[in-house]
């Protein structure tokens, strides 16, 4: 009687363990290398738009046409970017939304998936985005990638305009003021 | 934007001529040069970057404090102070009109 309970346990024992062994490993996903553009910053003049990027650590604020690559970086695991946007009125944050890199598909063409983000906000205030594959015509232009989170608008130019005259006529100033100072004194 | 840049001067020269009222009008002309240099900086980095609007001002001060003791005064102690009230009265008239939560 012993001896059969010790063959049904065995018998258990090895249907779990075969069981187990027969359930597949989470499968490695394989990602393509992915380029993200953001397409229309401009169209949303009340709002500045930052992205971090988890590769450095580093946040960037973004600009019409910036461009961001995400590579296979198994260092810091999954490279991804997150996106979110603040309100210049009142410098209210929005929501933020992660951006990876995506499988491979035939549309993609190259190794590289080149994709156009487009921005929106809902009635409620929350930024959204659409995923449009780009063609190679587009993509081919040069776009830029921040390096210095500025963007220069046309307020900001006019300023530093007055900003580089004023500093031009006080070094013209200090250059000449020892020259006013020895016709003083002569 | 500009009306905030000519309040500034507007307050900063007569308090300028509280400590000093030799030549008016080269001191009335170094001190909007000095603002109309330092002024948009700091716009342009404020409404820009995530500096500190009181870290801003210091640098600020410090400018015009070099600016002031280059053109108007020999002693940079007095031109430091001078910057100083010039500098924290506007800002915080700033801060105040504006309503900039610091």
């Amino acid at each position: 009687m012993k001896k059969n309970n010790l063959i049904i346990l065995f018998s258990l024992l090895l249907f779990k363990l075969s069981a187990v062994a027969d359930i597949a490993l989470p499968k490695i996903e394989n990602l393509q290398e992915t380029k993200y553009y953001f397409a229309n910053v401009d169209s949303f003049a009340n709002y500045t738009f930052y992205v971090k990027k988890n590769a450095n650590d580093k946040t960037y604020r973004i600009k019409q046409s910036s461009a961001f690559l995400l590579k296979d970086n198994s260092k810091i695991g999954e490279e991804q970017i997150e996106v979110w946007a603040v309100r210049n009125s009142d410098k209210q944050k929005s929501n933020t939304f992660v951006l990876k890199r995506v499988k491979p598909a035939i549309e993609h063409g190259g190794t590289t998936a080149h994709i156009a983000i487009m921005l929106s906000f809902d009635k409620k205030n929350n930024l959204n985005y659409k995923q449009v594959v780009m063609k190679p015509e587009c993509y081919k232009r040069n776009y830029i990638v921040p390096i210095i989170p500025f963007t220069f608008t046309p307020t900001n130019s006019l300023l530093l305009l007055v900003s580089i005259i004023s500093m031009l006529i006080l070094f013209s100033l200090a250059i000449y003021k020892p020259v006013f100072r020895r016709m003083k004194y002569a | 934007m500009l009306k905030y840049l000519a309040l500034t001067i507007a307050i900063e020269i007569p308090i300028y001529f509280l400590f000093d009222r030799n030549k008016i009008a080269y001191s009335t002309f170094v001190l909007i040069l000095a603002n109309c240099f330092t002024w948009p900086i700091v716009n342009i980095l404020f409404h820009n970057t995530n500096i500190h609007l009181l870290i801003l001002e210091s640098g600020v001060t410090i400018v015009e404090a070099i600016i002031i003791n280059i053109f108007l005064q020999d002693k940079f102690s007095k031109s430091l102070l001078i910057s100083f009230i010039q500098n924290s009265i506007t800002t915080f008239i700033g801060i105040w009109i504006n309503n900039i939560q610091l």
